[in-house]
C-alpha cells in the first residue's frame, strides 16, 4: 500500500495521523492578516498537560506533530516541549516566521528537537512589501539572512507565502528568489478570516487575475518536474473513502488554551483539554461526530459538481465554515478557482 | 558491516533518524534525513519497535514467535531476509557481531 492510500485509510479509520499544536499566540512579528485570535479567553496549557496530550496522541497513532503559534519559539517551554515530542517519537514540523532562528537558537533546535522540517513565511520579494505585511521593519532582510544559515545547517525548509493584493505583483519574483536559494515555495491563494470572525484581512485578498496567474504558474512548475497536474488522484487511489478530507479524522488542531478543532482552518470547537483528555474528545465528542458527517456530505457535494463537469479543487470545509458559517457552502475562492480552472480547461 | 552475514547473534537497531508509529493494523515510518515515508505492516512495526540495538536476531525471533502464531523455525528462515530489506530501506542498521 502506498502512502496516499494509507492516508485515505486513516481518514476512514479516524486515526489522527497529524496534530497541529498552537503553543502560543505570542509573536515577534505582527502580520496584518494573521488569523490568530490573540484575545481568546482561557488558561494556557501547562507543560504537564502537554506531556499528557503528547502521550495520548502517540497512543492514538499520531506521527506528524506540528508545533506552531503565533511563534512557537516564543513559548517559554518550547525546548522542553520539543524534546518531549522528540523522545515520544514524533516527526516534528515547526512552523515559525524564522525571524529569530539563527545562531544558538538554530543550533538548539537541531540538537534538541531534531525537527523533520521547518516551515517559514515569505511575504514578498522586496523588503517594502514583506515588511508591510509583517509590520516589522527589517524582517525581510533578517529572513534572507537566516534562510541560508538554516538550509546550510541541514534543516529541511519549506517556505510558505499567502498571495495578497500587496504582493501579487511579486509572485514570479518570490518564486525566483526561493529558487535561487534552492528552497521550495508553496503559495496559498487566499487570505482567510481571523479565528475570531474578523473578516478585515480579506481586504488584501489577491485579485482574480493574480489567482489565475498563480494557478497557471503552479501547473507549469509541476510539469517542469515531470508531474501531470491534471492527473486525477481519486482515480489512481486504490483505497476508497467517503470523506472529502482528513479534518477531524486524520487531523486535529489544539490552541494554546486547550481548545481542540478538526483542523487549523476548521475552527469548530470539539472540546477542551482542561475538561477532557484528547482520547475522550476523539472518541466521544458530539461536535466531532457532526464534523465527520459534514466532511462526508462535502465529498458528496463535490462529487456531484464533478459529475456535472464543474470540479471544485479548491474547496475547504474549514474555509467555508469561516466565511459562510457552514462547511457545506462553496466559499468565494473555491468558486473562483472553479471558474478559472474551468476556463483553462475549455 | 551491512554486508556481513546475519547470524542469530547479530544485533540490529533502528536508524537514529527513523520515526515511526503503529496505526491500527499498519504503521508508518519516516526517514527524517531522506524525507521518505514508508508504510509497514503490523509485524514490521513490531520489529522496528523491538530493535533497540540490544536484542539479538535470535531473541527477536523468540519474541515474535511468542507474540504471533508462527513457528520459530519459520521465522528463522524469514527474518534475516526481512532485516536485510529493512536495512536496504534505511530503517535499521546492523550494530555489531558478538565476539567469538
Amino acid at each position: 500500500m502506498n502512502h496516499a492510500d494509507h492516508i485515505r485509510r486513516l481518514w476512514n479509520d479516524n486515526v489522527p495521523y497529524s496534530a497541529m499544536v498552537e503553543l502560543t499566540y505570542r509573536c515577534n512579528l505582527d502580520c496584518f492578516f494573521c488569523y490568530n485570535d490573540r484575545r481568546l479567553p482561557g488558561t494556557p496549557l501547562s507543560v504537564e498537560q502537554y506531556r499528557t496530550l503528547f502521550q495520548d496522541l502517540a497512543a492514538l497513532g499520531t506521527l506528524n506533530l506540528v508545533l506552531t503559534g503565533g511563534e512557537p519559539l516564543a513559548h517559554p517551554a518550547f525546548f522542553t516541549l520539543g524534546r518531549l515530542a522528540r523522545d515520544l517519537g514524533f516527526a516534528i514540523r515547526v512552523k515559525t516566521n524564522g525571524h529569530a532562528l539563527r545562531g544558538r537558537l538554530l543550533r538548539r533546535l537541531l540538537a534538541e528537537v531534531e525537527p523533520f522540517s521547518v516551515d517559514v513565511s515569505l511575504h514578498g520579494a522586496r523588503a517594502a512589501t514583506h515588511d508591510r505585511q509583517t509590520r516589522v521593519p527589517g524582517s525581510f532582510q533578517r529572513l534572507l539572512e537566516n534562510l541560508p544559515a538554516m538550509r546550510d545547517a541541514g534543516l529541511r525548509i519549506r517556505v510558505n507565502a499567502t498571495l495578497t493584493r500587496w504582493n501579487e505583483a511579486e509572485l514570479e519574483a518570490m518564486y525566483a528568489l526561493m529558487d535561487a536559494m534552492g528552497l521550495t515555495l508553496q503559495v496559498s491563494p487566499e487570505v482567510t478570516p481571523r479565528d475570531d470572525g474578523d473578516r478585515s484581512p480579506a481586504a488584501i485578498n489577491p485579485s482574480p487575475g493574480a489567482v489565475g496567474r498563480l494557478l497557471a504558474l503552479q501547473q507549469a512548475r509541476l510539469r517542469d518536474q515531470g508531474i501531470d497536474p491534471d492527473a486525477d488522484a481519486d482515480e489512481a487511489a486504490t483505497v476508497s473513502t467517503d470523506k472529502h478530507c482528513g479534518a477531524g479524522s486524520a487531523t486535529m488542531t489544539v490552541d494554546p488554551h486547550g481548545n481542540v478543532y478538526p483542523c487549523v482552518q476548521f475552527r469548530r470547537r470539539l472540546g477542551n483539554l482542561h475538561e477532557q483528555s484528547i482520547r475522550e474528545i476523539w472518541a466521544h465528542s458530539p461536535a466531532l461526530s457532526t464534523v465527520r458527517q459534514q466532511i462526508v456530505e462535502a465529498k458528496s457535494l463535490l462529487d456531484r459538481e464533478r459529475a456535472a463537469g464543474r470540479p471544485l479543487t479548491g474547496f475547504c470545509p474549514g474555509n467555508a465554515h469561516a466565511q459562510t458559517g457552514s462547511p457545506l457552502v462553496f466559499h468565494p475562492m473555491a468558486r473562483l478557482r472553479q471558474e478559472l480552472e474551468g476556463s483553462a480547461g475549455s | 558491516m551491512q554486508d556481513a552475514p546475519i547470524t542469530p547473534d547479530s544485533h540490529f537497531r533502528r536508524c537514529p533518524d527513523v520515526r515511526f508509529r503503529a496505526m491500527g493494523e499498519e504503521g508508518m515510518a519516516i526517514r527524517q534525513q531522506a524525507g521518505e515515508v514508508l508504510v509497514l505492516n503490523d509485524t514490521g512495526m513490531r520489529i522496528l519497535d523491538l530493535l533497540d540495538g540490544q536484542v539479538t536476531v535470535a531473541a527477536l525471533i523468540q519474541q515474535l514467535a511468542s507474540e504471533y502464531a508462527v513457528m520459530p523455525e519459520t521465522l528463522a528462515e524469514d527474518i534475516p531476509a526481512y532485516l536485510a530489506e529493512l536495512c536496504a530501506a534505511g530503517l535499521v542498521e546492523k550494530v555489531r557481531e558478538n565476539a567469538p
